[in-house]
């Protein structure tokens, strides 16, 4: 058996230390281990140090400190490989998802919501929460952890946003207003000078903020686009018309009203009138809480274009289910307007043909001026048939 | 990826654990050199634990409570001596009984031996 000198402990453990093995007790460990090998299969012929070279070769694949990462990874976390595993399959299925969700979408095929519905929350939710516990697990770097955990908790809400808009879901634009205000004032400041600090980093940081504000901001100006000039001029060109057409007949409609006695003319006015001034009323609340101005301030046909939030979620958005009784009321009294005139007019009004999902607010409230229009119309109508019974 | 020779690391990876409880439960105390020789020599040299898998191990057992440890000092160095706690005793006959049972399942299923009331 060989015996070990303090001096050759002395500079085992000296060499342990450099190799990268920070904890003592890992340290020390390793240290007797050497000194059993070396006591246990040296002998007198052998040279110390190609030998202690060769033993200590033979503990690790590429170099010493790799046993210490180890001995962290399954100190900091239990379940460790569950996590490392959890992370790589999360991310693989929802990097895949997102990118057929998005393919998916593009070509406007059936199945993208599912995808991104899966598929963003596990990236930002499950994926990049374990990224960052597993990627900064030492104390050293606790600074960076935090900024990384800012950086990605704006992130998810930017996502989410994201995703909401993509699904047409409600708080879509609130989502990602936040997420754009928070890392502009929040995470980009934090970064930089945190960054900008370390003489070793300053270059790098510099990049990557450029990087990052160029990156988003981008994003940005795609996610809160609104509607194209050439639509917007359309839509109200569109609305003017139907609006203009409507006064027209309602005018006329007034002029012979006022010197009609039929009793069924007189009927149908009072039942139009009723229903239009409703219509008008739907349309009123819904603009203002979708623009979120008072009662008595005014807006133009303009602003209601930019009434963009999506289908009767966004109703629910605005006023949670008072948009929704409101409208169910006008549905009523759509209804009860059909049964009324039923014998008078020619074409009740279909509440079935108007869409509620998956359309903008503004094109919504197009409908309702539709409707007003056709009011106008089968009130005229009649009129036309008094007027013809007179002139015989 | 640190059990190597004889027997592949994909098939020893994973019962480390087990190994280590289980023999200082039936050792009584040891120190990391001498689990790997006593391994080695009781597998006559299919299983080596290499110290790359070994210290980690402890040091994790160590810290959720199923090894306790005592520091005895050989001249300038300090050996410590580790040991099964009560929890790393339920720990190990547990990982056992597990293992057992996986074994069996694993000879049913690759047939290594017929299960004669199939036949």
């Amino acid at each position: 058996m060989y015996n070990i000198s303090d001096s050759q402990v002395d500079f085992i453990l000296d060499d342990i230390k450099k190799r990268g093995v920070e904890l003592e007790d890992l340290q020390n460990n390793l240290l007797d281990h050497v000194c059993c090998i070396i006591e246990n299969k040296m002998n007198q012929n052998h040279n110390f140090n190609e030998f202690y070279e060769n033993t200590i070769s033979k503990f690790y694949k590429t170099n010493l400190a790799e046993i210490e990462e180890e001995t962290k990874n399954l100190l900091t976390f239990k379940n460790f490989y569950a996590m490392k595993r959890t992370m790589k399959i999360t991310g693989i299925i929802s990097t895949i998802f997102i990118i057929l969700g998005v393919f998916l979408r593009l070509m406007h095929w059936p199945g993208s919501g599912l995808l991104l519905v899966v598929g963003l929350p596990l990236f930002g939710l499950i994926f990049m929460p374990l990224v960052i516990a597993l990627k900064f697990k030492d104390d050293s770097q606790k600074k960076e952890k935090i900024i990384f955990s800012i950086g990605i908790a704006i992130g998810m809400i930017g996502l989410l946003g994201i995703g909401a808009k993509i699904m047409y879901w409600p708080l879509q634009y609130f989502l990602l207003r936040i997420s754009f205000i928070l890392f502009f004032t929040i995470f980009i400041p934090i970064y930089f000078i945190n960054g900008f600090k370390q003489s070793d980093k300053k270059f790098n940081t510099i990049i990557v903020t450029l990087f990052m504000i160029v990156g988003v901001g981008v994003l940005l100006s795609l996610t809160t686009l609104e509607y194209s000039g050439t639509v917007k001029r359309s839509l109200l060109s569109i609305n003017q018309n139907i609006t203009s057409i409507s006064s027209n007949i309602l005018d006329s409609n007034n002029n012979f009203i006022k010197l009609s006695t039929d009793s069924n003319a007189l009927l149908i006015h009072k039942s139009s009138i009723e229903l239009l001034n409703e219509i008008d009323n739907v349309k009123n609340y819904l603009i203002r809480k979708s623009l979120y101005i008072s009662e008595d301030a005014k807006y133009t046909n303009t602003d209601i274009l930019r009434c963009r939030e999506n289908g009767f979620v966004g109703l629910y958005y605005y006023n949670f289910d008072r948009s929704l009784i409101k409208y169910r009321d006008l549905q009523k009294q759509i209804n009860e307007y059909n049964s009324n005139l039923q014998k008078l007019i020619e074409h009740p009004i279909n509440v079935d043909d108007i869409l509620v999902n998956g359309t903008t607010l503004a094109i919504f409230i197009h409908q309702l001026t539709q409707i007003q229009l056709q009011i106008a119309i089968n009130e005229n109508s009649y009129l036309n048939y008094v007027k013809g019974k007179l002139s015989k | 990826m640190y059990l190597c020779l004889m027997y592949s690391s994909e098939l020893i990876k994973g019962t480390i654990k087990t190994i280590v409880l289980s023999l200082l439960k039936e050792q009584g105390q040891m120190y990391g050199y001498e689990i790997t020789q006593k391994v080695k020599k009781m597998t006559s040299e299919k299983i080596q634990l290499t110290e790359g898998a070994l210290y980690p191990t402890l040091h994790a057992l160590e810290k959720s409570g199923d090894l306790e440890t005592e520091k005895v000092y050989i001249g300038k160095r300090v050996r410590k001596y580790y040991k099964v706690t009560k929890k790393g005793t339920e720990t190990a006959e547990q990982r056992v009984g597990e293992f057992e049972n996986f074994i069996r399942t694993m000879e049913y299923l690759l047939d290594l031996k017929p299960n004669l009331g199939y036949v």
